[in-house]
């Protein structure tokens, strides 16, 4: 292992040139085919202290977060021996060269690249949130682990479920494309509670891309992309057990099992199981501040591989879920009281089949398939005086790629064709809505890289939607880094579209007395609207250097949101909710600074603060015409973020968060300042006022493999003042649990334990 | 409320920041090898930053002067197998040390491929 350490550094110093990016450590993985190094796609590469890891791409290449701990870096792959490397500094390439465990006789060349076309070096402004970094959030699921990530607000939604949502660049989190291992996920009947429908402790790592995605993956992105890889199989980890209880009387469990059938197949079951037991109503308004209820979600994953090149993967999971909310009284079986009763189920099934060929090197075939059918009922009111929201949906995704170069390596593309069926049926008060969308789609991306520092990405793909006709979407993206490879400039543009699910992605509006509208564009359309259009374009730009002594990185970026046709949800108007299209509606600007220093070993102290400008315009504001332009509502203008993390020799880690959130309008506000073409947000009852919320948690490890966790969120005890409107009268038209802009639960405290062997 | 917030954060600021001397300190290392075994030496109590510059073979070390002294910094380094400015490299640990991260041997080879090996 020594020599294996000796010869890595050797070629780590002939190849001195540092290919460093902000955050993280390159390298790549190849294995021996012969006498030719040959890139090693899927390998597993982690930290020798934990097993917070990434999977090489189709080019063998990895990123890896930087991490403070003993800078030993792990390789391994199925059916080979794992190779480990001491990291000489954080800015160097690491090469690993994996050989084959089976030393008998001949060694069998298996041609190892699992490609399904994602390149995970692309040159968009990606931030790596590893599993480490979003356990620094208190639970359980992945709408609550971005609160470390200053890239993404989260928020809650509506103050009857407690549901917590995301926004990027000022959006909501339905303009946002979520995949599951690149995969659209998170979708129509899921955009509303999908998030926390998935726990986070099945999750390895997620990708955060701000702007235009690739068109590799459709055509829904339009303010970013999230991309959250699952466990697998054939990762490090082989049992998993996390417990989590929390105040409010939340318990929740996940488990998993990995069984290695032979060294071609493995398999594991990831299952959780989560309560919300006690009513508690804290702020006294009558109504529970959380729901109670409970979860269940259970999965089955295979990967598998062959010496012919095919591999992939087939996985199944089924989730149950079932919330109970409203009034004290309608748990007490009182018929006249305000009650939410919520029952959804969701089937899943996904596979990836991947085949390199052998008469052509970087060269293979990808595929991805998806079915989800998923359903919902939910009943708002009481005994004799409810309204039901009901709905199904079916979701079917094929996508087929084929990778390869022209020429030389310097000229990559992606190629391929996608298939994207929904049917969605919903039913509520009185309206109907049934849509059945077919999608075909091909796209061709074509990546130009002369050199390490330099790349273009140029993709384009044409979709026939059945509904809304022929779409084409363009998209580009370029990188520059420079200065000895201490700067960095990304620059991206592109178009995103999407058919807006109107009631399933607001599933505020059923918790309020509001009368629904639609405005009628067009009766053959989906809703009777248009789809959604928007432009996004940005830039950004990191730069390390150091402050005093501290290694430091700073990143500025701007990013703009053009809708060129819009879904607007208008709540303008008391005791009313319209939906309506709107031309060259929403102009979104989103400017982001992040400072991140090391000022001890082990320490950690990342600054950020963003301001977004988010102005809509809505019709029947009237305050100045029938269009007025005024800020959107429920987003924050500023918001300063500081988290400070310190980890120990022994394993303690602290790490504590404090964010500072500037005042929003509230819906129904009449923003008379904007249109002066300046905002001044008076602070009077039609604006929040501004917050701080502040999280802390400790833990420790043992032995590497068991972790003791507690910690506190919202420890200032900040809440929204009556976040429920007229809570006293829930059947008036004034009622609306809609209205959210702050936390709504005051203090909670947890503790939890997590064993990973 | 907020003096409450500011309050804790100066805390936590100042747990970070505790009374401590920055310094550089020229080290007799060669390598990106010398470099890790150098800053994880270093990793003890007292010690709460050190980063050895490969270029300019400075050391840039933070520490806690009332935890450890400057010369048991030395000592510690110089255990190590390295030369400081202020002492010289304890030759058993110098001897024992790969090739690759010993001045002469270093030199010798560059960067030619198979000097990283263990010592022959």
């Amino acid at each position: 292992m020594r020599k294996i350490i000796g010869l890595a550094l050797c070629v780590l110093v002939l190849h001195s040139y540092a290919q460093h990016e902000h955050n993280t450590i390159k390298g790549t993985v190849t294995f021996k085919n012969g006498n030719k190094s040959e890139p090693l796609a899927g390998a597993f590469v982690h930290w020798a202290e934990n097993n917070n890891g990434v999977y090489s791409d189709a080019n063998g290449d990895f990123n890896i977060e930087h991490h403070h701990g003993p800078a030993i870096l792990i390789a391994s792959f199925a059916s080979y021996t794992s190779d480990t490397i001491e990291l000489l500094n954080l800015d160097q390439e690491v090469k690993f060269e994996l050989r084959e465990a089976n030393e008998l006789g001949t060694a069998i060349v298996i041609a190892k690249r699992i490609t399904y076309g994602l390149s995970k070096l692309d040159p968009r402004t990606t931030t790596l949130l590893g599993e480490r970094e979003f356990q620094k959030a208190a639970c359980c699921n992945l709408s609550e682990s971005f609160e470390n990530a200053p890239a993404i607000d989260v928020s809650f939604s509506d103050a009857v479920t407690g549901t917590k949502q995301i926004k990027m660049l000022g959006l909501d989190g339905f303009y946002t494309l979520i995949g599951r291992e690149y995969m659209p996920s998170v979708r129509t009947l899921n955009s509303y509670y999908g998030l926390s429908h998935i726990p986070a402790a099945w999750v390895n790592g997620i990708q955060i891309t701000k702007g235009a995605g690739s068109v590799v993956n459709g055509y829904e992105s339009i303010a970013g992309q999230i991309n959250i890889e699952m466990k697998k199989p054939f990762g490090k980890e082989k049992f998993l057990l996390d417990q989590f209880a929390g105040s409010g009387g939340r318990f929740e469990t996940d488990l998993m099992y990995v069984k290695d059938i032979n060294k071609y197949v493995a398999t594991s079951i990831l299952a959780r199981y989560g309560t919300r037991g006690m009513e508690n109503d804290r702020n006294k308004d009558g109504f529970l501040d959380m729901p109670t209820g409970q979860d269940f979600k259970i999965m089955n994953r295979w990967q598998f591989y062959s010496e012919s090149g095919l591999e992939g993967t087939a996985n199944v999971s089924f989730h149950d879920n079932v919330q109970k909310a409203g009034q004290l009284a309608f748990y007490n079986d009182d018929p006249s009281a305000y009650g939410i009763g919520i029952n959804s189920r969701v089937i899943d099934a996904f596979a990836k089949l991947g085949r390199a060929r052998k008469d052509r090197e970087l060269s293979s075939f990808g595929s991805q398939y998806n079915f989800n059918h998923s359903e919902m009922t939910s009943v708002y009111g009481g005994e004799t005086n409810s309204k039901t929201y009901e709905a199904h949906t079916d979701q079917v995704y094929v996508n087929l790629l084929y990778e390869s170069y022209i020429g030389n390596s310097f000229h990559h593309y992606q190629t391929g064709v996608s298939f994207l069926y929904d049917n969605v049926r919903e039913q509520y008060d009185g309206f109907r809505f049934e849509r059945e969308e077919a999608v075909p789609g091909v796209f061709f991306e074509y990546t130009y890289k002369p050199k390490e520092t330099f790349s273009l990405v140029g993709g384009i793909r044409a979709d026939y939607n059945s509904i809304y006709g022929l779409s084409v979407t363009p998209r580009l993206h370029g990188k520059y880094r420079f200065n000895k490879d201490k700067t960095a400039i990304r620059v991206s543009a592109g178009t995103g579209r999407r058919t807006s699910n109107p009631l399933a992605q607001h599933q505020y509006i059923f918790a309020s007395g509001r009368t629904l509208n639609f405005e009628m564009a067009d009766p053959t359309l989906a809703y009777r609207l248009e789809q959604e259009v928007a432009i996004n374009s940005g830039i950004s730009f990191e730069h390390e250097f150091r402050l005093a002594y501290m290694p430091a990185t700073i990143g500025i970026d701007y990013f703009n949101t053009r809708f060129l046709q819009e879904v607007v949800i208008d709540r303008e108007t008391a005791g009313e909710v319209r939906f309506y299209n709107m031309e060259n509606g929403t102009r979104a600007n989103s400017i982001q600074t992040q400072l991140d220093l090391t000022p001890a070993r082990r320490t950690e102290i990342r600054l950020a603060y963003r301001m977004f400008d988010v102005v809509s315009k809505y019709k029947y504001a009237n305050i100045n015409g029938p269009q007025d332009e005024m800020a959107k509502p429920f987003i924050s203008r500023h918001r300063a973020f500081i988290n400070i993390t310190q980890r120990t020799r022994t394993d303690w880690q602290f790490s504590t968060t404090a964010t500072w959130y500037g005042p929003q309008r509230i819906a129904g506000a009449k923003d008379t300042t904007y249109s002066s073409g300046v905002f001044l947000y008076d602070i009077t009852d039609k604006f929040s006022p501004n917050f701080y919320n502040w999280n802390a948690q400790v833990s420790k490890t043992f032995k590497k493999k068991f972790e003791v966790y507690i910690g506190g969120e919202n420890l200032l005890n900040f809440r929204q003042e009556n976040p429920i409107q007229e809570a006293a009268n829930p059947f008036d038209q004034n009622f609306d649990a809609g209205l959210v802009w702050g936390p709504i639960f005051g203090r909670m405290v947890y503790g939890g334990f997590r064993l990973r062997i | 409320m907020k003096n409450i917030f500011l309050a804790l954060l100066m805390v936590g600021t100042l747990g970070v920041f505790a009374k401590t001397v920055t310094q550089k300190i020229l080290v007799k290392g060669e390598c990106g090898k010398c470099k890790d075994k150098i800053e994880a030496a270093l990793d003890i109590p007292g010690i709460s930053f050190a980063e050895w510059d490969k270029e300019t073979k400075m050391l840039t070390i933070r520490y806690n002067d009332k935890k450890i002294s400057e010369s048991q910094i030395h000592t510690t380094i110089s255990n190590l197998g390295y030369a400081t400015s202020t002492m010289a490299a304890n030759p058993e640990a110098q001897a024992a040390l790969d090739n690759c991260c010993k001045p002469k041997e270093a030199k010798a080879c560059g960067a030619k491929a198979g000097c990283c090996k263990k010592k022959s």
